[in-house]
């Protein structure tokens, strides 16, 4: 987690790591955008961009894999999701607590939604991404601002967010209405090609890759 | 439909795999291990996959409105999700009569082999089929795969997503005569998934729970050239209805089938 190199082989990324569903969105403005933060045990708010860059950064080489069968380990630039709502007082409570993200999506598109325990992300270290490898996140990858909880497959991390809302309610998100894939989400023992790394690897656990 | 002819012979959209053993497995990844000897009683197995036009007489025939075809599982299933069609059945493009049906779960897939008289393989029935009865590391023998043997993603990125129509790689033939086995859609197997294989040799399949991830095997047009070996193993939810997923049928064969 401490590693600071930046991806490998760059060049070899597949072409489902800029799919968007609902996008990507087009004409969005900074100075106009808004992440809305509400829901059980926090103040809500509503966050200019330049406000979230004041929360304590962090920097961390963790590894994303995809329901496609391929993974990349990058170097994410953001912020906790725990420092998030530590400043808007959360109450700490997880148990029967989930995180619902909602994209900025598009009027053709709709909006793209995934809902993940908020235990388990925030145990997990889950982050509030705006860079990766030391750039801001292209339009593809999420800008101006992606949910990641890398015990999960990509699905359930929304690009392009617009809203986090702390619910008691675990549902189906966009994804998983649409083609069946499961609610967890969690990342499955199974051999993975490694983009970064080179070759195929075998993870033998569900959850986050650590290793490599 | 169901593999037979009106005077009890095999029909031929079959393909007869005899009896025998074959060498399952392989050293490529954890749980394509052990290697082993594996004993099959004898099987015909579908020449191609089940296309959308075949799957339509099943839609036709009311398989969606017939809880017998169905576990119960599966039945309460496609209740919930109020399922009367594969996922993406009104789509021009994976929806086209002459390309194997995909946006289908295990159960729906199930059903479909039920209706027709048949199962569907095990993963050992799968991968003997796709290695022939030389045990070719690829359908088509041992030549390392390029886009004009089969429907895959080289290096993980897709040349042009799309289905394609299991005769439009003439090479992509197993040694027993079966069509499209690499590539273009993975199939579903009968056998849950558990990482590596479990001890025995005669006719296994490894069942843990109904709602268990299920074995897919062959690859897909979204998945690179290392699922294309007949020895790959990948895994699903049965609910899975993306449009990665088809899948053939197989029935067992008689003695007065055999020839």
């Amino acid at each position: 987690m401490t590693d600071t190199s930046t991806t490998k082989r760059r060049s070899v990324k597949p072409s489902s790591l800029r799919y968007y569903q609902d996008g990507p969105p087009y004409g969005l403005d900074l100075t106009t955008w808004r992440l809305r933060v509400w829901g059980l045990g926090i103040r809500h708010r509503e966050f200019r961009f330049d406000e979230l860059r004041e929360l304590p950064r962090v920097r961390e080489s963790r590894r994303y894999v995809c329901v496609c069968n391929w993974s990349m380990r990058q170097e994410w630039g953001g912020f906790l999701l725990s420092d998030l709502l530590a400043a808007l007082a959360w109450d700490g409570v997880t148990e029967g607590r989930f995180l619902r993200q909602v994209s900025v999506g598009t009027p053709e598109k709709g909006v793209y939604d995934s809902t993940v325990p908020l235990g388990d992300a925030v145990e997990r270290r889950a982050l509030l991404v705006d860079e990766v490898d030391g750039q801001p996140l292209p339009i593809e990858r999420g800008y101006p601002l992606r949910f990641f909880d890398f015990g999960l497959y990509g699905y359930k991390s929304v690009k392009g967010l617009g809203s986090l809302e702390i619910t008691d309610r675990f549902e189906l998100g966009e994804w998983e209405r649409r083609a069946g894939y499961t609610l967890s989400g969690e990342i499955q023992p199974k051999r993975y090609r490694f983009c970064d790394a080179g070759g195929h690897h075998f993870v033998d656990r569900p959850g986050e890759v650590t290793e490599r | 439909m169901n593999g037979v002819s009106m005077d009890g012979r095999l029909t031929d959209d079959m393909c007869r795999v005899p009896a025998g053993t074959f060498r399952q497995g392989s050293t490529r990844s954890p749980d394509e291990q052990p290697v082993r000897e594996v004993q099959l009683s004898a099987y015909a197995i579908d020449r191609m996959p089940v296309t959308n036009r075949a799957y339509g007489e099943f839609i036709k025939d009311g398989g969606y409105k017939d809880p017998s075809l169905w576990t119960p599982a599966g039945w309460e299933f496609i209740r919930a999700h109020d399922i009367s069609e594969p996922n993406y059945w009104h789509d021009p493009l994976w929806g086209h009569p002459d390309v194997p049906v995909t946006g289908v779960s295990w159960w729906e897939a199930l059903a479909y082999a039920r209706w027709c008289g048949k199962t569907l393989p095990t993963e050992a029935q799968w991968e003997r089929a796709c290695r022939g009865a030389a045990g070719s590391t690829y359908p088509w023998g041992e030549d390392e795969p390029d886009p004009s043997l089969a429907n895959y993603a080289p290096g993980g990125e897709p040349l042009e997503r799309r289905p394609t129509r299991p005769n439009e790689f003439p090479r992509n033939v197993s040694g027993f005569g079966c069509v499209d086995m690499a590539g273009n859609f993975a199939e579903w197997c009968l056998d849950n998934y558990v990482v590596g294989y479990p001890a025995g040799s005669q006719d296994l399949v490894v069942l843990t729970a109904e709602d268990d991830d299920h074995v897919v095997r062959g690859g897909c047009g979204l998945h690179d050239e290392d699922y294309l070996r007949c020895a790959a193993r990948d895994h699903y939810h049965p609910g899975l209805r993306d449009n990665l997923i088809g899948f053939r049928c197989v029935r067992p064969l008689r003695t007065e089938q055999l020839t």
